[in-house]
């Protein structure tokens, strides 16, 4: 179920792609794994056309965990912490960047 | 509605006697004399209607026990391997979660357990039983 | 070590099996994720920050080379290349993608490994004391009765939907190396007749948002009555514990809201004409399970003593127990060089301590609850070549059991449900304190500390409330803040830790640390340690230290 986390403010539709798990944003008409290519929703109405489609997306069993992610209307840097963290990646350098398997 | 049986079969009734239902986080401190009794899950994640079924075959209740409520097939050894003889399944549910999926529940399930229960209508003998009871 | 037969071999399968077919149902819409979520979180699948990960089973810390090659084989393949070892003697894959875990979860069933119930609301992988078997002080070997619960609480229908997760620790010695007391319940294992044991059962410990020490539940119990009291102990929860709050759903709040004398009542209620015949073959399984723990494959050696200068005299001082049979040596290996990541191994690292243990330690490698490894059977006369070989591959910190051989949860690098970092955190420490200990010990002076641990959310897995120090991750307006706690303790003297007082920045954490430290090290009595002086001086003069003057954070 998409929901709405925290404040109030320009967001964007985030979610993981069901069978690789990546982290994925909606960009209009599918989803992106760059948050370049998100859509921002800059009123209640347009959050709520991206909750529900986040709803949808769900129950078409193409992403897990959809949810909305609010922005500072001045940086465009997530306002939660938790958003901030996820969009970084972890803050150290990884042993390999990519997984082998086919 | 549709019964899965610790058999494997999975049929859609009109008509089911389900007996006398009771919520399964309150098992009954008296053994019950009723012939059926339907135990309703107060929801998926919900495990106390197993310790609810254990509880009445552990009383020597000897009638039918039926699960019901919002069950997964992944979830009928459970309920046969805690003491019930049937799984209660709405069509919604039934028609959603595919009825091959329910038929085939006990097949792909893990059926055979190491320990045994009392009262365990399901498909296992026991790891243990077998490696010593020669 | 316990080696699969042809039941554990299918029993495995069939759970892998299992899941491959679940992961097609939650493909095809069958199963919703609600329904899809407590199934793949009993098979150690959770949805992180940034990905699946997937949680391994390591059972009573105990791996053959050949199934830490399975590991290697895993990060190499199916990750980034490295992996976790957790605080409960699991592996976490970080980087694991849905499609593939079914096919990892095949390649762990053919080694004789398995993620089952390594999450979720169920009976969690049990745990132990990393030296069980070779400890000199060992009473019980404590692995046979893990076992013997792996066995009876794997796919158990009824606790599969427990109103919260179900942790149980056993040990066998009066030296607590597995923090028992802080589990749901724990086992202390004791001789009793014709080598069954006997057992002290602990209930209601853990730590969360409420941590609690454990209270005896009942002592001296009699092997023939350890599987049906933990079956009712757990029935008892099952019925009872609270479902509407996730934080008041652990046994340790049943136990506190029902009081101790009532739990047990109901438990013995429970328990009261029960047909026991399920458990009649415990006793010959045990035996059975014993059998293969019970022959060190070691000629007794020399008892000779070793010891040596600068860095291998270190190592030797720290890193090497005494072992039960004369001439060998347990050889812990630390994950926590100087500015390490606690618990990440790489596959090539994984691979090289699998080929050190088939070369000195009998094939065999333990897991420990502070994120290290343990080769627990290494002859004496075989230590400095494990040393040299350790040193090349940067694995030879000679810090076990110092300040610096940190304690970490993976935070908010990693995890979903955490409130700040705690990696950085742990990095930034070991820094500092690695470079007091080798200075101090440069000086002759002693350089043991205070267990450190951090943890980056309320749920502790980083232990903070059990350590000496422990550093908790909060977030306060959106930034990272971190709280002290002093003189928590994880051994047999189990207590949870005192909230010093305000939080820090993570930068301010180096420094303070350092002055906790220094305060002790001014006040501290002769060959006293860090929690006895706690427990002498109390608080006050650390917090004095700590927020008289204000932290200077160069830039």
């Amino acid at each position: 179920m998409a929901k709405v986390r925290g404040p109030k403010g320009p967001s964007i539709l985030t979610a993981n792609e069901i069978l690789s798990g990546e982290v994925v944003y909606w960009s209009g008409d599918a989803w992106s794994r760059s948050v370049d290519d998100a859509v921002r929703a800059g009123d209640d109405g347009a959050r709520e056309t991206l909750t529900a489609t986040g709803k949808a997306e769900e129950d078409a069993n193409r992403v897990v965990g959809a949810y909305l992610v609010v922005l500072d209307a001045v940086t465009s840097v997530p306002v939660e912490l938790r958003e901030r963290r996820r969009l970084a990646g972890p803050s150290f350098p990884l042993p390999h960047s990519a997984p082998h398997a086919a | 509605m549709w019964l899965l049986d610790d058999h494997g079969n999975f049929d859609r009734h009109e008509a089911i006697d389900t007996g006398r239902e009771i919520p399964g986080e309150t098992p009954p401190t008296a053994l019950p004399n009723d012939e059926v009794i339907t135990v309703r899950f107060g929801g998926y994640a919900d495990g106390r209607g197993f310790s609810t079924g254990n509880r009445l075959r552990k009383m020597g209740f000897s009638g039918r026990l039926i699960a019901a409520g919002p069950l997964a097939p992944d979830q009928a050894r459970h309920a046969f391997q805690s003491g019930f003889d049937a799984v209660l399944v709405e069509d919604d549910a039934a028609e959603r979660q595919g009825e091959r999926a329910w038929r085939e529940a006990i097949k792909h399930s893990v059926g055979e357990l190491y320990v045994s229960g009392i009262g365990s209508h399901g498909p296992e003998r026991g790891i243990w039983r077998a490696r010593h009871d020669h | 070590m316990y080696q699969y037969d042809g039941y554990d071999q299918a029993f495995v399968a069939a759970r892998a099996a299992e899941f491959r077919e679940q992961v097609g149902r939650r493909l095809t819409g069958q199963l919703t994720e609600d329904e899809f979520k407590p199934l793949r979180l009993k098979n150690g699948l959770y949805l992180q920050l940034h990905a699946y990960m997937l949680r391994i089973a390591i059972p009573y810390g105990v791996l053959s080379s050949k199934q830490m090659r399975t590991l290697a084989h895993l990060a190499e393949n199916y990750d980034r290349g490295y992996g976790h070892f957790t605080t409960r003697q699991n592996i976490q894959f970080n980087w694991t993608e849905l499609r593939h875990v079914p096919d990892m979860l095949d390649l762990l069933a053919e080694a004789g490994m398995h993620a089952i119930q390594t999450s979720g609301n169920c009976i969690r992988n049990v745990t132990t004391d990393a030296f069980a078997g070779v400890a000199g002080d060992e009473e019980v070997d404590p692995r046979a009765t893990c076992e013997l619960l792996r066995q009876w609480s794997s796919a158990h229908p009824e606790f599969a939907f427990l109103p919260r997760k179900f942790k149980i620790a056993v040990i066998g010695a009066n030296a607590d190396r597995a923090a028992m007391k802080f589990h749901d319940i724990g086992l202390r294992a004791y001789p009793g007749e014709n080598g069954l044991p006997r057992y002290d059962i602990w209930v209601g410990g853990g730590q969360g948002r409420t941590p609690r020490v454990a209270q005896l539940f009942e002592a001296d119990v009699p092997f023939e009555r350890l599987l049906p009291t933990l079956d009712a102990m757990l029935r008892v929860y099952n019925l009872h514990g609270r479902r509407d709050n996730k934080y008041k759903a652990r046994i340790k709040i049943l136990v506190a809201e029902m009081g101790l004398e009532a739990y047990r009542a109901e438990v013995y209620a429970d328990m009261e004409g029960r047909d026991l015949s399920p458990f009649a073959e415990a006793a010959p399984e045990y035996e059975r399970i014993l059998a293969h723990f019970a022959t060190l494959p070691l000629p007794e050696g020399e008892d000779v003593t070793i010891s040596g200068d600068g860095a291998f005299g270190e190592w030797i001082d720290q890193n090497v127990t005494a072992h039960k049979v004369p001439g060998y040596a347990v050889v812990s290996v630390s994950l926590k060089a100087r500015g390490a990541i606690p618990g990440d191994a790489t596959g090539e690292e994984m691979r090289m301590i699998a080929d050190l243990a088939e070369r000195y330690s009998g094939g065999e490698i333990r897991v420990t609850h502070r994120q290290n490894l343990v080769l627990p059977s290494v002859r004496a006369a075989d230590l400095e070549a494990v040393f040299e070989a350790l040193v090349e591959a940067g694995l030879a910190t000679g810090n076990i059991g110092l300040s610096s051989d940190i304690i970490a949860c993976p935070g908010l690098d990693y995890c979903a449900l955490a409130t700040a970092r705690s990696i950085p955190i742990a990095q930034a420490l070991s820094e500092r304190l690695r470079s007091r200990e080798i200075r101090v010990r440069q000086e002759g002076r002693d350089a043991s500390g205070p267990t450190l641990n951090i943890s980056g959310c309320i749920n502790a897995c980083g232990h903070h409330h059990a350590a000496n120090i422990g550093i908790l991750g909060l977030n306060k307006a959106e930034s990272e803040s971190y709280q002290i706690t002093l003189g928590g303790r994880a051994d047999e003297g189990a207590a949870v830790g005192e909230i010093l007082g305000p939080g820090f920045t993570a930068e301010e954490i180096p420094d303070v640390v350092e002055r906790i430290i220094e305060t002790w090290d001014a006040h501290r009595a002769e060959g006293e340690s860090f929690a006895e002086s706690y427990a002498r001086l109390g608080k006050d003069v650390f917090k004095a230290a700590v927020y008289e003057e204000p932290v200077n954070v160069a830039a």
